[in-house]
Formats: structure tokens, sequence, C-alpha cells
């Protein structure tokens, strides 16, 4: 094989070659134009950028002559002609004022004579045209015979900056203020269309005109690097920077005018020719290079087309492919008679490859073919010369990994080295000898590892080179070796089963009157029998039948049905004790012979367990239906208990309910007490007035009396009237009060209503105390709920305040309180700053007659209402916070519309109890 | 291949990144360039362009080229408007300008939203002193020189009747100079027997402003105006023979008056912010730069301009970058200037003294100042 650091394709090969010629000869005619052209142009460029400066300034020059030349007359004309007369050529000078802005005629002193202004300037009749001149710049270098130009200048007359030229004669001198639109547009003219940047500036640095664009009137350019150039008088077309980019700079000062004309072109890339040029360079390269692309890639197709046929022709002679190849003639001579030579080669290799392939088919055909023999060929080093398909099948080595391997070193069938090596020496002796060895039987192994047994013979032929070929013939006769030892093993395999089987196992000859054949271990230890004293007996002869009508009846069964199942009989052992066995035996015929396989097992002691669980169970069951009475009757009398139970809560319930409705009644009763007692005492009083009001009408009537009397009837009836309608609220609130208790109205209503009237009814226990209870309900909380049982709660809730919370204090606080809690839910507190509730207590405070004042008037059933009124009617939840020592608080929450009873409840009728 | 690829654009990288030039740094002038002001104006302008130039020949701000973008307000609000605007929008660090007090209403207000300072050279209106804002200032407030007016006149020349015009387009200073000379002259024993409006424009009648002053019979007369407006008043004055004193204020002080004035304004009393007699190096080699550069002397705004300038670039390089810059400029003074050191006070107002001068044979001299 050659050796390249890269191989390439025939076709991308001649492409590169083709590429690389027109890329190279392009880059270089490239760069030679470029590094020719490209000074060429900056050279002109610098020339053409000072000429330029020069002939725009004469230009300019040349343009502005025109203005000196109008002003001159006027000089002239100042020097006879009256002011008035000046004054009207001054303005038929500035005319439209496109030329001039303002034109003033001043005397040698410096006075002004006379002006005029351009309309645009806005020539009012007040605008004076006066002023001293004396100390002007531009007035002061005006010379005779000589028009001058200012640099740009602050102008009194005109009140702007403004650009002036001056003419004198005689002892007149007439100024011109220039409109910045001529001057611009004669600057525009002057640089026509070149392209060149022109940029005019004064002494100062001041921008005067140019037609960039970028500047204004307001700019002082001194220090752009143009302009300093310009100004020091060195601008002769040399490359500049300008604002980051490079220019040619060409530049002259106009004697005239006294100003600076600056004129740039782009220098490198940014010069027009020089990009035209780079770019035309670039696209000829780029442009050569894609045509080269593309004319390479189609010729190179063309030239190794012919070439690459050829060589897949080689490569299919190559690989044994000799079909002739229908391709016409290429176009490339040499290439046309070398594929006609290789064909030529190619036909004779192949007939003679044929000839000897057909006198080797049919030897190997022969040996193919037989399926049972396995063959092999051996030269005298014990290397594996063929291998047949008999022999990859028995021995499963294939012919490609036998055939070159050498027994000794890689053993295949044989089981080691040894027996390789054994093996060859054979082979040597049949070499020496001449005659053939074997048959002999061989242990020999398979690839997967089986061992083989196989009679083999050895012989030689002769072979290549005058040397023998060793000749193995193997049959394999392994199959017929192991059915052979397999008899053995099961016979051997079934006496040990035999023996060992725990079961007590006999066999015997039914053609022989049933004599014993055979007995096994476990039979021998069952019966206390020696297999000796037992082979060839019959059951009577061994006395092994205790009752002989067992025996007659075994022979029957197993002669009519061929089997016995499980009968049971006495046997006896061989020391005559009996055993109670159930027997299985079963009648099989082998080779003729027909024995009988009886089982015998002992069920003495199987048997003897079987009763005395039976009787267990039946002495269970006696004690089980006893205990079972026991416990009904004695759920019976729970039951009894419990309903008795039940009754009494019920009743207790009721009674407590009574005497909070007691309480109510007796608060209401209390409160009734002072309006109708007032009622009673003013009545009284009245009776007294009528009374002695009539004694005297009977004597004699003053009018004093008469009103006095009147004054206390009215007095009388209004206190009456407050007090019994007072009584009549009361009891109005009182029914209500009675309707909501007793029958669990339901309705809307407002909860300070229901508190109020709680704390009413209540006035009179508290009142005994000195505890006070602090409604700070909301106002206007409205509910649709049961107003009596909320009540009753709270009422509950703050009797347990009054009797549990202040046992130790004298005046204590009981707070009532809302907030809503979320839409359509409020939250009620009452709570109380006495001693607590322990976390015991806490937990058991709603259990129905839990109390802590057993025995001292407590029910222990105001909370247990409570909380069943809240949770089973109101709908709510009630729980309690308490601190010990500090205080409990009650938390009651309820929905602002309670939910509907879904029918009449026990909890609901549990505390109406009716 | 590939590795060589990446080190090569790894290599290019680091060159482009160390070789990227710092972003210049871009300072605003605004002030009159074109119009009656443009000599203020100017002069400002080349004092800001001269210490641009110089700092930048020196290698700019810590290294940083410094940009100008210079803007013409027109002593028009609108167009002063849009001038600020302009420069905000091209991020400048900081304004330098304006040149006149009605100008600064409106930059301010346009500065202030975007954060920039802005320093002015020359404006004097007492109406901004002592307020903490984005504007600071070089020169002292209006009380300074029309007190001192008030008090030579009054004093040296024996003034007693004055008659003034002023110029009400530039009324944030005008009318503030007015009120302060009035107050100051009035105590003293004198008083303003005229006072007369007028905005400057083409149309002015100077010669019927000056007759109605003269109506008056004052002994002097007061020019509240811009340098070209003084001079035509002066002109006139002179034309119809008034011999009254002519008094005209520090607005018109500049180089160009006396070009602009001719032999009219000979016999002018007038404040100034600077010494032109001063023969310290520092101003000599100012003037001698200044003089090369712009082929004229420089004036008050020149020298107030180009210190402004320099004390914004030296507070710079004290530490004052971006929205800082204010506070370096109050904190970490005094800087460097021509004739004496910038120094702000908290609210950013300076002094600066003046001197009293005449005009004689068409220059400044210095008159000396016995009022005190």
């Amino acid at each position: 094989m050659i050796c390249v650091s890269r191989s390439f394709r025939l076709r991308s090969f001649i492409s590169l070659l083709l590429v690389a010629t027109t890329t190279v000869t392009m880059g270089l005619v490239g760069g030679i134009i470029l590094l020719y052209r490209i000074p060429q142009i900056n050279e002109e460029a610098r020339t053409a950028v000072q000429q330029e400066a020069v002939d725009k300034a004469q230009l300019l020059e040349f343009a502005l002559d025109g203005l000196e030349s109008q002003l001159r007359p006027v000089a002239a004309m100042a020097g006879y002609a009256s002011s008035v007369a000046v004054t009207q050529s001054l303005e038929a000078l500035i005319g439209q004022g496109k030329q001039f802005l303002a034109v003033y005629v001043v005397s040698q002193s410096g006075s002004i004579l006379s002006g005029a202004f351009s309309k645009t300037q806005g020539a009012t009749p007040s605008r004076s045209i006066d002023g001293d001149l004396s100390r002007n710049l531009l007035f002061r270098s005006a010379s005779q015979g000589k028009a001058v130009w200012s640099d740009r200048y602050l102008s009194a007359q005109s009140g702007n900056v403004t650009i002036g030229v001056a003419s004198t004669l005689g002892r007149w001198t007439v100024v011109g203020e220039i409109a910045p639109q001529y001057l611009h547009n004669s600057v525009n003219t002057v640089s026509g269309r070149g392209g060149e940047q022109m940029l005019i500036v004064d002494r100062a640095g001041e921008y005067i005109a140019g037609n960039d664009g970028k500047y204004t009137a307001a700019d002082n350019l001194g220090a752009l690097p143009i302009v300093k150039d310009a100004l020091a008088g060195q601008g002769t077309g040399q490359q500049l920077e300008h604002y980051g980019e490079a220019v040619f700079a060409g530049s002259t000062k106009s004697d005239k005018l006294g100003w600076y004309f600056i004129v740039t072109r782009p220098a490198g890339m940014g010069n027009h020719q020089i990009r035209i040029t780079v770019v035309l360079v670039i696209a000829g390269f780029g442009g050569s290079l894609l045509v080269g692309l593309l004319l390479a890639t189609l010729w190179a197709r063309g030239v190794s087309r012919p070439i690459q046929r050829m060589i897949d022709r080689t490569h299919r002679f190559a690989e044994g492919d000799y079909a002739k190849t229908t391709e016409t003639a290429g176009r490339i001579t040499e290439l046309n008679t070398f594929a006609e030579d290789l064909q030529r080669m190619a036909d004779a290799v192949h007939e003679r490859e044929l000839e000897m392939l057909r006198s080797k088919e049919c030897l190997r055909a022969s040996l193919e073919s037989t399926t049972s023999v396995a063959i092999q060929w051996y030269d005298i080093e014990g290397r594996v010369l063929y291998w047949n398909k008999a022999s990859e099948f028995i021995y499963g080595f294939s012919a490609k990994e036998a055939i070159g391997s050498i027994i000794t070193e890689t053993p295949l069938m044989f089981q080691n080295q040894e027996q390789a090596i054994k093996a060859l020496g054979i082979f040597k002796e049949v070499e020496l000898s001449g005659l053939p060895y074997g048959p002999a039987e061989l242990q020999l192994r398979r690839q997967d590892g089986g061992n083989l047994v196989v009679l083999s013979s050895t012989f030689a032929i002769p072979g290549e080179n005058g040397k023998n070929i060793l000749v193995c013939m193997d049959v394999d006769v392994t199959e017929r070796k192991r059915a052979e030892s397999d008899l053995q093993d099961s016979e051997k395999e079934l006496k040990a089963i035999f023996n060992a089987s725990p079961a007590a196992m006999s066999v015997s000859d039914a053609n022989n009157e049933f004599r014993t054949i055979k007995v096994n271990d476990a039979w021998e230890r069952q019966f206390c029998r020696q297999k000796q004293d037992v082979i060839g007996l019959q059951g009577t002869e061994m006395g092994i039948w205790s009752d002989g009508a067992d025996r007659e009846r075994f022979r029957a069964t197993i002669m009519h049905d061929g089997f016995v199942d499980e009968m049971e009989a006495v046997l006896l052992r061989g020391d005559g004790q009996p055993l109670l066995c159930s027997i299985t035996a079963q009648i099989a015929e082998i080779g003729g012979n027909r024995l009988i396989l009886m089982v015998t097992t002992d069920i003495t002691d199987r048997r003897r367990i079987e009763t005395e669980i039976r009787e267990l169970n039946a002495e269970l069951e006696n004690r089980v239906a006893k205990r079972t009475e026991e416990l009904s009757g004695a759920n019976e009398e729970l039951a009894t208990t419990l309903d008795n139970l039940r009754r009494t809560q019920k009743e207790l319930v009721q009674t407590e309910k009574l005497a909070s409705l007691g309480a109510l009644v007796a608060g209401v009763a209390h409160e009734l007490n002072t309006p109708i007692g007032n009622a009673v005492t003013v009545s009284s009083t009245l009776l007294n007035a009528q009374v002695m009001f009539s004694e005297r009408v009977k004597t004699s009537l003053s009018r004093s009396v008469l009103n006095g009397f009147v004054d206390s009837v009215g007095e009388i009836a209004l206190i009456l009237d407050r007090n019994l309608h007072r009584a009549a609220e009361l009891v109005g609130s009182f029914k209500q009060l009675a309707v909501d208790q007793s029958s669990y109205q339901r309705r809307p209503f407002y909860l300070q209503d229901v508190a109020n009237e709680i704390i009413l009814a209540m006035g009179p226990s508290l009142r005994k105390t000195s505890h006070k209870v602090h409604n700070e309900i909301e106002q206007g909380i409205r509910l649709d709920s049961y107003p009596g049982p909320l009540g009753q709660v709270l009422m509950n809730l703050i009797n347990n305040a009054l009797i549990h919370a202040f046992t130790e204090k004298d005046s204590g606080s009981i707070f009532l309180r809302t907030k809503l809690i979320h839409s359509g839910w409020i939250a009620i507190d009452v709570c109380d700053d006495g001693c607590g509730i322990s976390e015991e207590n806490q937990k058991r405070i709603f259990d129905p007659f839990f109390t802590t004042r057993l025995g001292q008037g407590g029910s222990g059933l105001g909370l247990h209402i409570a909380f069943n009124l809240v949770v089973d009617l109101l709908g709510g939840k009630l729980d309690v916070t308490s601190t010990p020592g500090k205080g409990s608080c009650f938390h009651l929450q309820i929905p602002t519309v309670a939910p509907q009873p879904m029918a009449q409840t026990d909890a609901l009728s549990y505390p109406s109890s009716s | 291949m590939k590795s060589l690829f990446r080190i090569l654009s790894l290599t290019m990288f680091f060159m482009l990144t160390a070789c990227a030039p710092q972003e210049p740094l871009k300072i605003g002038f605004i002030g009159g360039l074109t119009g009656r002001v443009a000599d203020l104006g100017q002069a400002g302008r080349n004092g800001f362009q001269l210490a641009v130039e110089q700092v930048n020949a020196a290698g700019g701000v810590d290294g940083r080229t410094v940009e100008i973008l210079v803007k013409d307000d027109g002593q028009d609000p609108a167009q002063a408007r849009r001038a600020a605007e302009e420069l905000v929008a091209a991020k400048v660090a900081l304004i330098i300008g304006p040149m006149t007090s009605a100008m600064v209403e409106p930059i301010l207000a346009t500065a202030t939203k975007a954060g920039i300072a802005v320093l002015s050279p020359t404006v004097t209106t007492a109406e901004l002193t002592g307020k903490d804002d984005l504007f600071l200032r070089i020169m002292a407030d209006t009380r300074t020189y029309a007190d001192m007016s008030a008090r030579y006149n009054f004093r040296r020349n024996g003034v007693r009747r004055v008659a003034v015009v002023f110029d009400t387009s530039n009324r944030a200073y005008s009318e503030n100079w007015l009120t302060v000379f009035r107050e100051s002259f009035v105590s003293l024993g004198g008083s303003v027997v005229a006072e007369i409006a007028f905005s400057s424009g083409d149309d002015t009648g100077y010669a019927a402003l000056v007759r109605k002053m003269l109506d008056a019979k004052p002994d002097a007369l007061l020019f509240v105006s811009s340098a070209v407006d003084t001079a035509r008043f002066a002109q006139q004055a002179r034309r119809i023979g008034a011999s009254q004193i002519l008094i005209s204020v520090e607005w018109s002080a500049t180089e160009r008056l006396i070009e602009l004035g001719g032999k009219a304004i000979d016999g002018m009393y007038m404040v100034q912010q600077f010494d032109r007699n001063d023969n310290s190096p520092s101003y000599l080699s100012f003037k001698k730069a200044y003089e090369t550069r712009f082929q004229a002397p420089p004036g008050f705004a020149s020298i107030a301009a180009y210190d402004a300038t320099q004390a914004a670039f030296e507070a710079m390089r004290r530490g004052g970058q971006g929205t800082g810059l204010k506070q370096a400029l109050l904190e970490k003074g005094p800087f460097t200037g021509i004739q004496q050191a910038v120094q702000f006070d908290r609210f950013g107002d300076s002094q600066r003294p003046a001197l009293h001068t005449i005009i004689r044979d068409g220059r400044f001299d210095v008159v000396e100042d016995i009022s005190e």
C-alpha cells in the first residue's frame, strides 16, 4: 500500500487543480491591478482637490465680482447727488433683497449718510439707518478703488451676524451686507456637481459657506484638521482625518475675499474610484472562482467517468465477476486499449478456474453428502485439512473454525491435549505401517461440552507434494451407550424409592396365589417382621390377617375391581400386636405378570384422636348455649336501664327549660312592676284630687282651684300615658319572648333586640350582684333564624358566667361582642374576666350533667342545652377558650340564615320535649 | 482546523476589546450665536471651544476624547428648548450655557428632566440665586453688579437723576438688574426719573426712546441692554447732542461693543467682570492662545466659558462622572480659573469680583472704585 498523508478522489483532485489555477491567476492579476491602480487614483485625487480649491476660489471671486461692481456707482454718486437720490439708488440696489440685506453709504468719519434695508429684514418706517462705523473693522480696512470683504461679524445696522463688502470711491464708502441665501446659492453654483465637499471659512475659522450641510453659521471650524491646515497655508492635497474618515484636502486662500476654500475628497475606501476598482477586482475574483468551480466540476466528471468505470470493472474481476459489460468506448484512446486487454485477461482466468472447480466438486459431493460418518483429513502434524458436514453436525465445530487448526494446540473434539497427542501417535503409526487403525471406541466431547462415544477408523491417502493425508472416519455411538446405562440406573432408582418410601408397601403375585414377592423397609418396621421371613409366603402362611373374613373380602374385591381403596382391617404384627390398618391396593400387569401392589397404613392412633375431638366439640357447644342465654338476660336489663336514663334526662332538660322561662317571667314581671306601680301611685293621686275637687265644687269654686285641678289632671294623664305605654311595650316583648321560647319560631330579627331582651329579662338576677353585662353587640345585624333558642343560648352562657366565673370576685364584667367573620356567618363572643376554667374541665364542659356545683343547685345541663341548640338548630358551632385566673370566652359562630330543619328531628324535639 | 479558527477568533475578540476606543465624552453648548446677542454667544462659544480643544490636545479627560455639540438659541425660548432637547437626546454629560438669563428657564426645564446639569458662564439674574437645582454659574448675581454701578455713579459721578431703558427680551436679567439698581440708588438719595421698557428687535425706535429718556431731564442715561442696542442708543444720544453721562451694564461689555459703538460710546461707564490689564501668566497665555485661534481678543464671556468648561473637566477628573457631576462641582472645588479660582456654594452660585471701567478712545480703562 502506498502511504499518502491524505488521498483525494480523482474528481475532487481534478476540480481542485482547475480551481486553484483560476484563483491563483486571478488573485495575482487582481493584486497587481490594485497595487498599481490605487496609488494612481490617490495621486489623481490629491492633485484634483488642490486644483479644485483654486478653481472654486476663482469662480466664487468671479461670481461675487458682480456684487462689488454694483456698489461702486453708488459710491461715485454719493459725491455729488442729493441724499434723497442716493437713498433711492440704494433702495434700487436692494430691490427684493436677494443680494443685499442692507446697503449704506458711510462718510470718511464713519457716520452713515443714508441706507436701505431689504423688505425681508422688516424695513419699517421707524427703522433708523444711522450709526457710527468709525471703529468697524470692515470700514477701517476699506481702501480706495478696491472692494474689501469681511469675516463674519456682528452688525449694529442689521443687528445680526453677517458678511459685508465695502467699496470706497473718493470720500465715500458703500457697505453692503450680503444676503446669506445669495452667498449660499453662489457657492452651490460654484461647487457644481463634482462630488467634492467644499467648505469656506473666514480667517478666524468661522463657517461662511459650504455644500456639505453638516455645519451651520454657529460653527467655528478652526479646530478641524482640514481647516487648521488651510489656515496655516499648508493645505496642498495631503491626506487628513476628517470625522474619523480619511480625506484628501486641498485648500487655498482667496486674497480678494480673505476667505479660505477647502475642497475634500474621500480617501481610501471612501473614494468612489477606489471603491469601484476594489469591487471590480473582488467581483472578478469571485466570478472566476465561481465559473472555475462550475467548469472544473463538469470537466472532472467527464474525465473521471471512464477511469471510474475501469476501476469498477477491475473490482468486479477481483471479486470473481467476469461478466462482460456493454459499456461503449470512451474518448481517451489509451483507456480504451487498456479496457480491451483487461477483458481478455479476465476471460482466460475465468476459463481455468471453471476447469478446476468441476474435478473438486465430485470428491467434495461424495464426502459432504454423508450425514452419519464424520470424515476429517489431517496432515502428519495434526493440522485439520478437511472437515465434512457430518463432522460439523456430530462435533459441533464448524468447518471454518476447525480447518487450519492443529489438534495438539486446539484439541477440538479431543477431551484434552493428552488425548490429542495420543491421536497424533496413532497417525504416525498409520503413516509408518501404511495399515489402517481401528475401528476403535473413543471418548470424545462436543463443542458444547457434551460427551461423545465414537467408533473411529484412521487410514492414510496420498496428498499433495508426496505427503500423506490421514483420514479419520467416525460413527457416533453415544446414544446407544447412553440407553444401556440409563436402563440400569432407572432400575436402581426404583428399588431405592421402593425401599425409602415411608408407607409400608408390599408386592405379591396374583398369578401365584398371592405369594409375597417384595416388601419395603417401612413394611418391615411397621409389622416388626423381616423380609427373609415373609418373601414367598401367602398372607395366611405368615399369619398377618387377624380375621380370615377380611382376607377373603380383600381377595374378592381386588380380583373383581382390579383395585382396593382404603379398606380397613385389623392386621397383626410379628409380635402378635394388632394394628388397625387402611389397605390400598392395585393390580399392575407387567410383562404378563399380574402383580398386586399393596400399601398398608397404620391408622390406630389417628382413629383414637378423632374420637377424642368429637367428644370435646359436643361439650363446648353445650357451654356456649348456656353463656348466650345469660348474656341476653343481662342485655335486656341494660336496655331497660338505658330507657329509664333517657327518660330522666328528658325530664331534667324540660325542668331546666322551664326554670329559664321562669327566670324570664320573673325578670319581665320585675320590669313591669315599675311602670305599673307608677301608674297605680299616680292614679291614686288623681283619685284624691278628684275627691277634693268634688268637695270644693259643692262649696265654692274659685277660678284658681279649677285651674290647679285641670293642670294636675293633665300632668297625671301624661305620667299615666307614659307608664302604661312602657308597660304595654314590655308586655309585647314578653309575649314575643314567650312565643319564641316556647315554639321555636323562625323569623327575621335583629341580633341586638334579642340581646337586649335577654339582658332585660336577666335584670333582676343581675341586680342582686354587682356584676355588669357589657352589651357590645353591633347594631343592625339581621338574622333569619330562631330568636328564642338564640336567646336561651345567650342566657345560659351569661348565667354560666354569673354562677361560675365570679366566685372569687365581687364585681366582674361579662362582655357580649360580635363580629362578621365572612359572608353569611357571624361570631358572638360571651366573655368574662372571672376565674377561668381549668383545662380538664374545658373538655367536659358541654357534656350533660357535668357540673362543678353538684348539690348546690347546678343541673349540669345549661351548657349542654346551649351546645345542642347551637349545633342542631342554629346550624353553628360553640367552643370555649379560657385562661385560668384571667377569664373565659365562649365563641359562638352561627350562620345569619339558619339551615332549614329537615324534619322535626330528635335534636329539635329534645330540648323542647313537649 | 477548527481549533485554529477558534484561536483566531478569540485573538481577534481580545484585540478588538483591547483596542476599542473609549466612548467620547459629549459636552453641549447653548448660546445666542445669531442675532443681536451673538457677540456674547460667540465669545462664550470660543472660550468653551478653546478649553475643549486644549483638553483634547492633552489627551482628553481621563483618556476620553471630548466631543462638542454647539447649539444656537437665537435668543428665542422655543429655539432654546429645542436646542436643549437635541443635546439631551445626544446624551451630553453637561450643558455649558446659556449666555443670557432669559434662556435659562426653557433649557433648565428640559435638562432637569434628563438630570443633566446646566453650567452658565454669564447668567447673573438674582432670580436664580439660592436655588438648589441643576443650574450652576460662574458669575456673581446682578446684586453685586447693579449695586456697584449705583454706588459708583452716585458717589463718583455725582449722578442723582437717572433715566433707564431696559430690554424686555431678556426680562429675567434686565428687570432684576434694574430692581437692584433702583433700590440701591434710591437708598443713597438718588431717583430714577424714567424707566422705559423696550423689546430689542429690527424695528426698535432708538431715537424716539432716547428722546423719551431725555424728556425726564436726567443727569445720566442708563442702558440695560445688549451691546448692539447699547451702541445704537449711544449713537442716537450723541446725534441728538445729549451730554448726559452714559451708563451701561456688564451684559453689553463685550469686545464687540467698541466696534459697534464707534466714537459715540467714548465716556460710557460700566462694570466689568474681568481685568483686561491682568499680567498674570495664566491670563497672558490664555489670551495668546485665544487670539491665535480666533484672531480676536477674549472678552469676559470667553473667560467665563473657558473657566466653566475647565472647572467641569476638573470636577470629572475628581470623580464627578454622570449624574454625580453636579455634586462634584459643588463639593470638590475650588477649581483653577484664569484670573481667579472657581468655587460654587451649595446652590451652585459663585462670586466674581468686578471692576468699574470707562471707555476711552475705543478702550476699556479701569477707573478706581472709591465707593466702598
